[in-house]
């Protein structure tokens, strides 16, 4: 039998009574609605958040995130922290989808609704809007800067973190055609061919992080035109890939070559009288308007090296339209359904005291698409009165039940 | 950027006082009234004009772990001492140099970091205190090795390489203090620099400034003569020293940033003009300096030079804060909150003694109870308000919410917790909450003195940009913090459970209600916690998304919040699921305050993520300390717990 408890959640009796009576689906219901679920859930998520906090220590934020909290099943290598073993357990994607048909499960399907249940359903709600709000970021959601000297205009911001491989085709009339690959299938060492494109590209080799090395020993298998890569360890902040080409014609030798992330210019071969060029970059988001730079402003506390405000005065272009904004820490720019923030300014000293290297300044905005921008706001607003209005109802038939104690013990 | 650092502290420890043949030492205490217009003499330091006081006081801190100093001398076989307010230290460096070098004012943690840099001192301690006098034979050694350590990975140095580290980058800061008026001080014999004679006819001596001040003429001769080579290298330190600390408001109305009297003699030397005004004040300083042998002209001239100055930055309207914030250190709020707490939990622990005294006698009991509850009550009461005025003038200072450092944060919290705990009496009326309120207020309050000793960094610097919005201050970080304190206050009451479920296990209050009351006020504690965690975790993704633009980034800081809120969606779930009862609420307390302290300190000692600040080895060796008293705690809990089920087992 199930009985309900203060709160008008409906939780379990002995279990090994009802299983001979109940249905697969409702068995079923009755694992993914209870308590137990939901307690395992919040102790995998516990010990995932730990591990993945202590992780950054070793490795960098980017790989935290995609091996533990972007994935289905993840590996922890508490070998790394002297405990001798990796443990291979549910990824956050994992458990917060499990939580999220936990809490429609048991904190909406299976609630009793009344006046004493509002609040936790108000509050079921908006982790579940909150969880989708973080999907829908996931899923669509993108991230990168724009670097824009004074009087500079871009219509294109690059990712932090993504790279691609741009094959390009320089046409007669001087205009180019791109073809992208991303760093993803960049990965997995494919041999590409697309369409329009007379040549197959071989990926033999790709470093998530790496550099440039001149080589000593000519011949060397690795050497391109006396230059190497050697691949790195992922680095906290930033990774530079690099990757290992072959180009195939049929019937010609293939043309092999080398692309890395901070190379100057790109790899140009021709192909049947055609020149096309390889080149790895970070990945490139279009804009459907142009921003330009109006002001760039940076106040510094007075006498120290540390700034107290910055913020830039942009401009924005569309359809032979200007309009004004004004970007400064906290305060972004919201349009179109992207956010323009600032991240940051140039050049800067390199060391604190120092003079900033010769150079025009320049702001560095970041920019965000996501869908889902505000949904957190309206979550934090309805949890904030879903566990307010359950608490104070708490409260009250806690004092209530207190003054009806006292009175009887006065009585 | 170290290196350099560690470089010129090399050079500036090389050059020893260089004025020694003029030995001044004061001959009376200073003055209340010089003591008073010194600490209110407007500086710019750290991005923000302030007291000189609390300049002085931190300094002080930094180097002698202390705002006061005890200064022992022997005068006719006599032991004597004196205790010096930090600005009365700060003059005595400053006009008395020669005296102070001799201040035993230096702690050192560990006697070995001294050995290790060559030197053998005869009867001190382990931790002990030790003058410029003392360790400067080891100046050069100490530079060396200085140097040598700052190259050195940060996690592989040892706990000894720290101490000689921060010898190395404390000591020089000393050496500029002492130094700093040195461009007033100084004079040179034109008997002994015949080639500078000729510039100041019919006179025996130079000062620095006069120096200065004609250095257009003299230029060529200081740079030709060999003989003066050492007058250009001493003008070269005595710059150096100079910058130590700016006090010149600017000119120009709208120039924000103060002059040293280095930034006045550099512009003297470099075009051969100083703005007169500024140029006058340097004069004051070399005025006053000539008055070091007559005490009474010279605190006047002191008085005098310093409202001069203050009714500068006055008409700049800039000192409109500069009484209030010497006023608020020289009140110590939060010393005296510490010790009201304290006393207030002393007399609630008589409260309880009292109730096992006349356990026969009801009346007795009732009457005692009532005493001691409202002896308890009054101090804890009085630390609180102590603790809100403290808190309530930092706002008005900083015209900021009270929560910008981990230090404020921190106070903020315990005001907080304290008013919680009051309210908790409130319902129970038990005398329990009233003893929890005033030992976490005592504890607490000792924590904030000694993370603000420890750190010994001005509590009120600027802030970043990041954090210049008082909205998101206001609510995100206010929100947090209490979250933060919410557990904090609920582990205190599970420790109190555990507590009272160990004395039941000898029949002491086992038969009363007052287990049940403090597992159900832990419940609620934590259920305001998780109102305010999970609502002050979700601002935070709110503000990150508007400055980072990403609402969440698996940051440690983020992810200490999010396991904060975790654990006590887990403990309420779990309580609802019937999986935990009145001692697995007071675990899941314990483990809620662990990890509430882990979000607040522990993840900034990893150093890595957006909101990595504050680590130093004293708040680690603090973070491991609570880490293991907590889960102690659990342990012994569990092991209560297991007494408890075996007793029950054999009355069965």
């Amino acid at each position: 039998m199930s009985k309900q408890d203060s709160s008008g959640t409906v939780t379990e009796g002995p279990a090994a009574a009802r299983a001979n009576q109940q249905s697969f689906p409702a068995l079923l219901m009755n694992g993914l609605s209870s308590f137990g679920l939901t307690c395992i859930i919040l102790l995998c998520l516990m010990w995932l958040t730990y591990w993945g906090t202590r992780m950054q220590e070793f490795h960098s934020l980017t790989w935290v995130v995609a091996e533990l909290f972007e994935s289905w099943i993840c590996v922890i290598p508490l070998s790394e922290f002297g405990w001798g073993v990796n443990i291979r357990g549910p990824g956050a994607q994992l458990l917060l989808s499990l939580l999220a048909v936990n809490i429609i499960c048991g904190g909406l399907v299976r609630m009793r609704f009344s006046t004493r249940t509002i609040g936790i359903v108000i509050t079921h709600v908006s982790v579940l809007f909150l969880l989708l709000a973080g999907l829908v970021q996931q899923l669509y959601g993108t991230r990168g800067h724009m670097r824009l000297e004074h009087g500079e205009k871009s219509a294109q911001y690059d990712s932090f973190d993504q790279w691609e491989l741009v094959i390009g085709e320089l046409r007669a009339d001087g205009s180019v055609r791109e073809h992208l690959v991303q760093d993803t299938q960049l990965a997995r060492l494919p041999v590409l061919r697309g369409a329009g494109v007379p040549f197959e590209i071989a990926v033999t080799k790709y470093f998530v992080n790496s550099d440039l090395g001149q080589s000593k020993t000519a011949g060397a298998s690795d050497d391109i035109d006396g230059v190497y890569l050697t691949e790195l360890p992922l680095h906290k902040q930033a990774n530079f890939p690099g990757t290992y080409l072959e180009v195939r014609v049929p019937g010609e030798k293939p043309q092999r070559g080398l692309l890395w992330g901070l190379q100057r210019h790109p790899w140009t071969v021709e192909v049947k009288g055609v020149k096309w060029f390889l080149d790895l970059r970070a990945r490139v988001f279009d804009l459907p308007f142009e921003i330009q730079l109006e002001k760039f402003r940076k106040e510094d506390h007075p006498g120290i090296d540390s700034p107290r405000h910055f913020s830039s005065d942009v401009v924005k272009l569309e359809d032979g339209v200007a309009q004004g904004f004004h970007i400064s820490m906290n305060e972004p720019m919201r349009y179109g359904g992207f956010m323009f923030s600032q991240n940051n300014w140039g050049p800067q000293p390199r060391q604190p005291g120092q003079p900033p290297p010769p150079g025009p300044t320049f702001t560095v905005l970041e920019v965000s698409s996501n869908p889902a921008d505000r949904w957190q706001m309206y979550a934090f607003i309805l949890i904030g009165i879903g566990l307010a209005f359950h608490f104070l109802n708490k409260l009250v038939g806690f004092f209530k039940k207190m003054n009806k104690l006292a009175r009887g013990a006065t009585a | 950027m170290k290196r350099t650092l560690i470089l010129t502290a090399v050079a500036l420890l090389a050059v020893v006082s260089k004025a020694q043949e003029t030995r001044l030492e004061r001959g009376a205490p200073w003055s209340d009234e010089v003591l008073q217009a010194v600490a209110q003499l407007p500086i710019q330091q750290g991005g923000r004009i302030k007291p000189l006081d609390t300049f002085a006081q931190f300094e002080l801190l930094t180097f002698n772990g202390k705002r006061s100093f005890k200064r022992e001398w022997q005068e006719g076989g006599e032991k004597k001492s004196e205790t010096l307010s930090a600005i009365a230290w700060m003059l005595d460096c400053l006009f008395y140099p020669d005296q102070a070098w001799n201040y035993e004012v230096v702690v050192v943690d560990d006697i070995r970091a001294v050995q290790a840099i060559g030197l053998s001192i005869e009867g001190k301690d382990r931790r002990d205190r030790y003058s410029l006098m003392e360790l400067e034979p080891a100046f050069t050694r100490l530079g060396e090795l200085g140097q040598e350590l700052s190259q050195k990975d940060a996690a592989d140095r040892s706990g000894l390489d720290k101490q000689v580290l921060n010898l190395a980058r404390t000591l020089p800061r000393l050496r500029r203090l002492l130094g700093y008026l040195d461009f007033a001080r100084e004079t040179y014999d034109l008997g002994e620099l015949k080639a500078l004679a000729p510039t100041f006819p019919d006179r025996s001596t130079a000062t620095f400034l006069d120096i200065v001040k004609e250095f257009d003429k003299i230029r060529g001769v200081l740079r030709d003569d060999p003989q003066l080579s050492g007058v250009m290298s001493s003008i070269g330190m005595t710059l150096q020293f100079a910058d130590y600390l700016a006090f010149l408001p600017p000119l120009a109305e709208d120039a924000e940033v103060y002059e040293s009297p280095e930034t006045v003699l550099m512009q003297k030397f470099q075009t051969g003009q100083a703005a007169p005004q500024q140029w006058q004040s340097l004069r004051k300083i070399e005025a006053l300096m000539g008055l070091r042998a007559d005490p009474a002209r010279l605190e006047t001239g002191i008085v005098d030079f310093c409202a001069e100055i203050s009714r500068r930055v006055e008409a700049r309207g800039e000192n409109e804060k500069i009484a209030m914030e010497v006023a608020f250190y020289k009140a110590d709020y939060f010393y005296w909150a510490r010790v009201a707490c304290l006393i207030g939990f002393l007399l609630s622990m008589g409260n309880w003694f009292q109730i096992g005294w006349h356990r026969s006698a009801q009346r007795g009991r009732r009457m005692g109870h009532r005493l001691f509850f409202w002896m308890a009550l009054a101090p804890t009461l009085v630390g609180e308000y102590m603790i809100i005025s403290g808190i309530v003038t930092r706002c008005l200072l900083r015209d900021r919410p009270p929560v910008t450092t981990p230090y404020e944060a921190l106070i903020f919290a315990i005001a907080c917790a304290l008013l919680v705990g009051l309210f908790m009496e409130l319902i129970y009326r038990n005398g329990f909450a009233v003893s929890l309120t005033a030992l976490f207020g005592a504890l607490g309050m000792q924590v904030a003195v000694w993370q603000e000793a420890t750190d010994a960094v001005d509590t009120m610097q600027p802030l970043v940009a990041v954090l210049d919005t008082n909205f998101w201050l206001s609510t995100h970080v206010t929100m947090v913090v209490l979250g933060y304190m919410a557990a904090w206050v609920a582990a205190f009451i599970g420790i109190f459970y555990i507590g009272f479920k160990f004395l039941a296990l000898f029949g002491v209050w086992e038969k009363t209600k007052i287990c049940h009351h403090v597992s159900r006020a832990a419940y609620g504690v934590m259920c305001f916690g998780l109102v305010f965690s999970l609502g002050g975790t979700i601002l935070g993704g709110v503000w990150a998304n508007d400055s980072w633009g990403r609402f969440w980034g698996w940051d440690p800081k983020e992810n200490g919040a999010l396991m904060l809120v975790l654990v006590f969606i887990f403990i309420l779930h779990a309580r609802m699921g019937g999986y935990l009862r009145e001692f697995g609420i007071a675990l899941g307390a314990i483990v809620a305050g662990i990890t509430s302290f882990w979000a607040f300190w522990g993840v900034n000692l990893l150093q890595i993520g957006l909101h990595s600040y504050g680590f130093d080895e004293h708040k680690a060796h603090a973070w491991m300390l609570v880490r293991y008293c907590g889960w102690t705690a659990v342990g012994f809990g569990v092991l209560v717990w297991g007494l408890h089920r075996l007793k029950a087992a054999r009355a069965v």
